[in-house]
């Protein structure tokens, strides 16, 4: 039965001592290594990351040349570990370079959204008034879609390609981040260190880049890795929609679009490029989970 | 309450305008000439131009919008010129089919989701605790895409139980077309199982942590009857959550319904995608979105309605 106290992300008996004796960062730290799915999550990240960037090392295999004859052999194939797919392509190479298009696709738009959405939070948050207004009702906008849905309909009036799903993306994921910003912004600029700042004659701009945005940081980071996950589904939807990466580019959510035609010749083939959609998405979101717990932010 | 629900009702008419405004920017202001995929390749200038007076397109942007907003509250979505029909026929009963779909997914994943949240949150710290919870993210990780074509292996491939595409057979009754239902419905709620699911534990730990749960342990009370004071006040933050599922698997439907071909706004957006027929997805996501906002409005107004603490302020 549950008891009052049980609490998933309060420290063990004893953590105040811990936390006397480290640092923020190193306290963080240790609450992260401590969580064994955290550690394995970064591990099956480390290594999808090493293997795309050192992809040309691992295969000698031409990832957008295939043998003719070699068509849709089975996972498993001598030469081809996880099988070729309808052109004879080796799966496992265009997985490993697949996987530089596909990570980054994911990453990068949280990335430029992080930078954009905290901006105009950050922005909106202290500056307050018609600013704010602004900033916020014109975010709202984009707030109110299904973000699968707003990025097919970006992308596809800029037309398909890798550039344009980032865009995409990008613009997804600012309405969210600069929310949290803009929450996370108002609760700080009411404290007393940022009247100081005020006070000793801080312009606004030095007061938003070296005050806030160093107390807002965690809030923001915390959010932003969770989207990570969502984001790398969302990329391989959209070019498994023929919205992302153009043939014959090796990217796993194109991937597994051009293999399911062959569904019923070579089921597990087909099945390869998901799996590493799915670990990626999987390891991003506990990772996200454990620096949340690290953290000691509580999710909603 | 009265009053309360009017004022939602009007805060929602902002809302679909700043809807309108995006699809509307994404159609007509985006770089990319939006005659080109309606002209054929060899055509003039002097076609051009008057193809472009017969849209309107010679007009400025504001006029264009207002035009355009006119002709949507007369249920006029424009008109598909590589499939030659208005886009409201071919909208509506893609429509009702992804409905029907979304609802169906939306039913079984929140209740799988609330079963196991609730699970959950009563074994807190024990192992099925933990295993839920990765079924959680597990739910929350899985391409629906994948998922979808992993079931077409197992289920259609291999053991020949469950037909792979296609929302009803030309011969089959209504019990074929629950057989068509079981895959669509799997793979598109994962996504709400593990958001369900998440949400549930946590505002359910939550609850259990506030001072009226000893209380009510204090009075001598059952733990089921604990559970059900939990369940009812935990209850918002789960709607909300719940009811922002409904949206998403109307907006996630494009992927497995392309799949599965069943015959959706999904499968109409993946058809418009592969033949650039810019405007059908652009109406398409446009009725999704302001079937999302609704859903959420509704969402609200349920909220209002069964807390009684919503009630007064807005």
């Amino acid at each position: 039965m549950p008891t009052a106290t049980t609490d998933s992300a309060g420290g063990a008996p004893g953590a105040e001592a811990d936390i006397a004796a480290r640092s923020f960062l190193g306290e963080v730290v240790h609450r992260f290594v401590r969580q064994k799915t955290a550690l394995g999550a970064s591990g099956v990240l480390v290594i999808l990351i090493l293997s795309a960037v050192a992809a040309p090392l691992l295969t000698r295999q031409d990832p957008l040349r295939g043998v003719v004859s070699q068509r849709l052999q089975p996972v498993g194939t001598p030469g081809h570990l996880l099988g070729t797919d309808e052109q004879g392509r080796d799966v496992f190479t265009r997985i490993l370079y697949g996987g530089r298009i596909s990570l980054a696709t994911g990453i990068v738009p949280v990335c430029i959204a992080t930078v954009l959405g905290t901006a105009t939070g950050a922005t909106a948050g202290y500056l307050g008034g018609w600013v704010a207004a602004f900033l916020m009702r014109t975010m709202d906008m984009f707030y109110d879609f299904p973000a699968l849905l707003l990025a097919i309909a970006i992308s596809s009036s800029l037309g398909p390609g890798i550039k344009n799903a980032i865009i995409a993306l990008s613009i997804v994921f600012i309405a969210p981040i600069s929310r949290v910003a803009l929450v996370a912004t108002r609760q700080e600029v009411v404290k007393e260190y940022v009247e100081a700042a005020r006070l000793s004659g801080a312009s606004t701009l030095q007061l938003i880049m070296q005050q806030l945005l160093a107390n807002i940081f965690s809030t923001v980071f915390v959010y932003a890795a969770g989207l990570i996950g969502v984001s790398i589904l969302a990329a391989a939807g959209l070019s498994f929609l023929g919205l992302g990466a153009k043939p014959p580019a090796p990217e796993w959510g194109y991937m597994l679009n051009s293999l399911r035609g062959s569904l019923y010749v070579q089921p597990w083939v087909v099945a390869v490029p998901g799996l590493f959609i799915f670990a990626a998405a999987m390891a991003f979101n506990l990772l996200s989970d454990a620096i949340n717990e690290a953290l000691d932010i509580k999710s909603a | 309450m009265a009053i309360t629900i009017m004022t939602r009702l009007l805060m929602a008419i902002p809302t679909l305008f700043g809807v309108s405004i995006v699809i509307f920017a994404l159609m007509y202001i985006l770089p990319g000439d939006p005659l080109v995929a309606l002209l054929p390749p060899d055509a003039q200038p002097k076609d051009r131009e008057a193809l472009a007076q017969q849209i309107g397109l010679d007009k400025p942007a504001p006029v264009r919008y207002l035009n355009w907003l006119k002709d949507l509250m007369r249920g006029d979505l424009g008109y598909s010129y590589t499939r030659k029909r208005d886009i409201s026929d071919l909208i509506g009963t893609a429509f009702q089919n992804t409905v029907k779909l979304a609802l169906a997914a939306a039913a079984f994943g929140i209740s799988v989701g609330l079963t196991l949240g609730t699970l959950a949150a009563l074994v807190n710290g024990r192992w099925l605790d933990r295993a839920i919870s990765m079924v959680a993210v597990v739910g929350l990780s899985v391409p629906v895409f994948w998922m979808a074509i992993l079931l077409i292996i197992v289920f259609s491939a291999n053991l020949r139980w469950l037909p792979a595409s296609g929302m009803n057979s030309p011969d089959g009754g209504f019990l074929t077309s629950l057989k068509h239902m079981i895959m669509p419905v799997l793979a598109s709620s994962l996504g709400a199982i593990g958001v369900t699911t998440r949400m549930t534990r946590a505002s359910l730990l939550q609850m259990y942590g506030e001072d009226f749960v000893m209380t009510l342990r204090a009075k001598g009370l059952h733990d089921t009857q604990i559970l059900l004071h939990v369940l009812k006040n935990a209850a918002p933050p789960i709607m909300t959550v719940a009811g922002l599922q409904v949206g998403f698997l109307l907006g996630g439907s494009v992927l497995v319904e392309t799949i599965f071909a069943w015959p959706g706004m999904g499968q109409l957006i993946f058809q418009a995608i592969s033949s650039r027929d810019l405007r059908v997805i652009q109406a398409a996501v446009l009725v999704i979105a302001i079937t999302f906002v609704l859903a959420n409005l509704t969402v609200d107004l349920l909220q209002t309605i069964v807390n009684p603490r919503l009630r007064r302020g807005v």
